[in-house]
Formats: structure tokens, C-alpha cells, sequence
């Protein structure tokens, strides 16, 4: 009637188990634009969007015309200052700020000055070659670009969730402010939202 | 000598006007149209806290918050309540031991043979639960034993 032959049961238990815990992870290169979302938290291809939405509005708005129009053609120099995540992830804004610097670098409009740590170690550098340089290669002081804009900006978050249902709202805001004037010059957005459902 | 003495007196005058003159050069520059007078009090003021000031310049202040979302919230409750039922088995394991106290029987560091009088403090130490996964696969053993042997 019910008959089960325990060993050959334990033998294929086992065996299950040695199988699952041999299967090889299995990982292959994908396109950085490609579009892969798996748990509907932040991910590359929002960073991604929001890089290409910010560089768009930065280069291709009013301000910069107006600067160079005020200032005999010259171009503006741009510090980068902090953004706040205040958002429910943990969301490194560097991804899509470098992404950003990179296009003022390349497109030649803006200039970009070092701020934060980095500008400290090149500081720190400049007081060894005070020391250790030869005099015609060493780097003077009180001789860097002051910067005209800080830019600046913040990550919000809004969910809404219900059972197996959530919508996640993202809303990342970069500023630039006149560093003589407090004014700002240029708000840049970016609004994301998804509906993700388990 | 009079020739002498006006020269020194000359030299000295100069060199004084010239640190008077570049004392104030320093401390007070002429103001621009328009600019502030007391622009000196704000800029002493933010001059002391600079370094500070800039030192999270390019970078990201996380000040997350917990959104609630329905399905983390439900497996942390089901962890939770799991976390909890461990604990009450453990105690129950504890408090069985300590009223039968098998005097003999070595767990662990030797309790709970050691622990009379250490009521207090030996639940402070970290045992191996009395129910854990391991007594589940015994039960199994034992189960598919007596099976296999009344067959």
C-alpha cells in the first residue's frame, strides 16, 4: 500500500542537496544602458537617467548664456558641494554628479574646481613641493580659480505601499548658486517613480 | 651729525608709516560700492570654521528615514515573532533544567550541574539553545529509524 524505501528517499535528499550547493553562479556582462530591474530599489539605470536629464538642463539653460554675456565670454567655474540623501535608500549621488563633472570637463562651457577632500590633498601637496620641489617646478601658493557657482543638491523619497503593491517616488534636485550673491541660478530635476509589485 | 640724525629720523618715519599703513591695508580693505561695513564680523566668523565647513564638499550626507513597506514590515514581524518563540524555548529549557537539575549532565561550560547558586548571572552567557535545527533532523533520524525497523 504505502511503501517508501527510506534509503533511496535519504540518497535523493542528499543528493538534492549536494547538486544545489555545487550549481555554479552564473554571471555574464550586460549593456550599461540595458534596463534591468530586480528588487525596485534605486539602481544604475535611474542614476543614468538622472545624469543624462541634469547634464541636459545644465548645459542647454539660460544661465550659462548669461554669465558668459556678463563676463566678456568667459566661462563659469562650478565647485561641487554636497548632497543630502534624504531619500528611505542608501543613494550615493557621485554616480550621476561625476557623470555630470565629466560633460562640463568634455564640453569645454563650464570650468570645474576641485572642493572637499580632494582640493585638501592637492593643498597638501602643494606644502610638500614647499619642501621638496625644485624651485622652477614648485607650485605657488594663493593661486587657485575661485569658483563663481556651488552646486548643490538633495535626494527625496515618497513610498506608498499596500500589501504586495508599492509605488516608490524619487525626486532628485540640483542647485546652482551664485557664490557673491547667494542666487540661485539653475535648479535641475529629476523625477523618478515606479510601481513595483510582488 | 644734524645730516645724520634727520636721515635716521626720515628712515624710521617711513618704515612706521609703511607698517601702520599695511596693518590696515590687511585688516581692513576699502570697501567695494555697496558692500556691507561690517562684512569683516561674518567673515571672521566663518574663517575660524572653514575647514569644517568644506570638508563634505562632493559628497553625499545620508540622512535616510524607514518608509514602511507592507512586505518588509510582514517579514520583519514574521522574523520577529520567530526571534521570540527561540527565546521562550530557550527559557523554558532553562527553567525545566533548573527544576529537575540534572546534577551530572555537562553542557556547555558545565552547567547546569555548575549552577547552583548562579542563578543570577549565568543566563548572561551564550548556549547553544536546547531547540535548535539540529533536534529537528534528530527527530527525523529517529522517526525514519523506527520506521525502517517496524516495517
Amino acid at each position: 500500500m504505502f511503501k517508501i524505501n527510506a534509503p533511496a528517499f535519504i540518497g535523493i535528499l542528499m543528493s538534492a542537496a549536494v547538486i544545489q550547493g555545487c550549481a555554479p553562479r552564473r554571471v555574464t556582462r550586460v549593456d550599461e544602458k540595458q534596463q534591468i530591474d530586480i528588487s525596485g530599489r534605486w539602481n544604475n539605470t535611474d542614476s543614468r537617467l538622472t545624469a543624462e536629464e541634469m547634464i541636459g538642463s545644465a548645459l542647454g539653460e539660460n544661465w550659462l548664456s548669461e554669465f558668459m554675456q556678463q563676463h566678456g565670454g568667459k566661462k563659469p567655474v562650478v565647485i561641487v558641494g554636497m548632497v543630502a540623501n534624504k531619500s528611505h535608500e542608501h543613494i550615493d549621488a557621485e554616480t550621476f554628479i561625476k557623470d555630470m563633472e565629466r560633460s562640463f570637463v568634455t564640453t569645454q562651457k563650464v570650468r570645474l574646481v576641485q572642493g572637499g577632500s580632494k582640493r585638501e590633498e592637492l593643498r597638501g601637496e602643494r606644502a610638500d613641493q614647499q619642501k621638496n620641489a625644485s624651485v622652477s617646478t614648485m607650485k605657488k601658493w594663493g593661486l587657485e580659480v575661485g569658483a563663481d557657482y556651488i552646486l548643490q543638491g538633495s535626494i527625496n523619497s515618497i513610498v506608498d505601499s499596500h500589501k504586495r503593491q508599492m509605488v516608490v517616488y524619487y525626486q532628485v534636485d540640483l542647485e546652482l548658486t551664485d557664490l557673491q550673491s547667494n542666487e540661485v541660478k539653475w535648479i535641475g530635476n529629476k523625477k523618478i517613480a515606479k510601481y513595483v509589485k510582488n | 651729525m644734524r645730516y645724520f640724525m634727520s636721515h635716521h629720523c626720515c628712515c624710521a618715519g617711513i618704515i612706521t608709516c609703511l607698517l601702520v599703513m599695511s596693518m590696515p591695508a590687511v585688516a581692513q580693505q576699502p570697501l567695494l560700492p555697496d558692500q556691507n561695513p561690517r562684512y569683516q564680523e561674518s567673515m571672521n566668523l566663518y574663517l575660524i570654521s572653514e575647514d569644517s565647513l568644506t570638508a563634505q564638499e562632493g559628497t553625499t550626507r545620508q540622512q535616510t528615514y524607514k518608509a514602511y513597506q507592507f512586505m518588509e514590515a510582514k517579514a520583519e514581524r514574521r522574523e520577529q515573532r520567530r526571534q521570540d518563540r527561540r527565546e521562550r524555548r530557550r527559557a523554558w529549557s532553562w527553567g525545566a533544567w533548573d527544576s529537575w537539575s540534572y546534577p551530572g549532565y555537562n553542557y556547555g561550560y558545565g552547567y547546569p550541574g555548575y549552577s547552583y547558586g548562579y542563578h543570577g548571572y549565568r543566563h548572561h552567557y551564550s548556549y547553544a539553545p536546547a531547540y535548535q535545527w539540529y533536534n529537528l533532523a534528530t527527530a527525523t533520524t529517529l522517526a525514519l529509524g523506527t520506521y525502517m525497523l517496524f516495517r
